[in-house]
């Protein structure tokens, strides 16, 4: 067998010194650069799947909403008789509310929900907060009007806990 | 070292990725269609009853008035829903996206 110089089986090997060893460098190189580009392309993932646009499912406001929509329509259905004796109740009412909301504008990117109970509370508006209003101007209102009105206030309601009920749990992640 | 083919599984993810938006975009698009056809069938109702009420004097001018303001600032809290609703689907996709990707590239290197 002829002996064969260290120079020329890395010619065979890897070609000539300016060719094929570049050839071997950039086969590195790539295979480097798509191992990159892997990673960063899970990083980039987790990046965008981590930056969440809405609040997460939270059981304590869930439990809030639904249990203040009680009280809120036990209130109203008072309303057929003189706001005076019931100033109390509506007092409570809205301490309770505002408890409420407090702890929802406290929550992270929690904005859709908190404009939900802007419009249910607003006591210039039409639903609670403008039925509320109405009843203490009034004095009193009509039976027919309270069950009316108590119709909208109850799917009001609904539409912040059903927001809710969807929101992502953190068993879900 | 073990190695992949990154086109293949560029390919592969492509295929899952785009089954699963869809899956999700038809799944909301189903929801809140359903969800708006419901609140109109009970604007259609109310504003029935009302004018009915309103007609026979069981409520005044006044109260249908705001009766009426009050189904309108319902229709606002429905696409607010809407909206967020939207972005609770948008955040799943996500999720399921990623579960997706790490499912596939696992299996593939």
């Amino acid at each position: 067998m002829p002996r064969i110089s260290f120079y020329t089986r890395a010619t065979k090997m890897w070609g000539s010194r300016n060719k094929p060893i570049t050839n071997t460098i950039s086969m590195e190189t790539i295979r480097i650069a798509l191992k990159l580009k892997t990673i960063a392309f899970i990083f980039g993932l987790f990046a965008f799947v981590g930056c969440a646009t809405i609040s997460n499912f939270d059981q304590q406001a869930y439990i809030y909403t639904t249990s203040v929509k009680v009280d809120a329509l036990n209130v109203m259905e008072l309303a057929t008789t003189d706001f005076a004796a019931h100033s109390k109740e509506v007092k409570e009412l809205q301490t309770q509310l505002q408890k409420i909301y407090e702890y929802e504008k406290n929550r992270p990117k929690n904005e859709i929900t908190l404009k939900q109970w802007d419009i249910l509370l607003d006591p210039e508006g039409h639903l609670l907060g403008g039925y509320l209003k109405r009843w203490e101007t009034q004095k009193t209102l009509s039976k027919t009007f309270v069950t009316e009105a108590k119709k909208l206030v109850d799917k009001a309601f609904d539409q912040i806990a059903g927001l809710e009920s969807k929101k992502i749990k953190a068993s879900d992640i | 070292m073990a190695t992949f083919d990154f086109q293949t599984l560029f390919d592969q993810l492509k295929k899952e990725v785009s089954n699963v938006a869809i899956t999700s975009v038809q799944k909301f698009k189903e929801e809140a269609k359903t969800d708006a056809q419901n609140l109109l069938e009970n604007l259609k109702q109310n504003l029935q009853t009302w004018t009915i009420q309103l007609a026979s004097g069981e409520i005044t001018r006044d109260d249908f008035e705001f009766l009426v303001m009050g189904q309108k600032e319902l229709i606002e809290m429905n696409i607010l829903k809407q909206k967020g609703m939207a972005l609770i689907d948008l955040d799943k996709l996500k999720i399921s996206l990623i579960n997706q990707i790490i499912k596939t590239t696992l299996s593939v290197i």
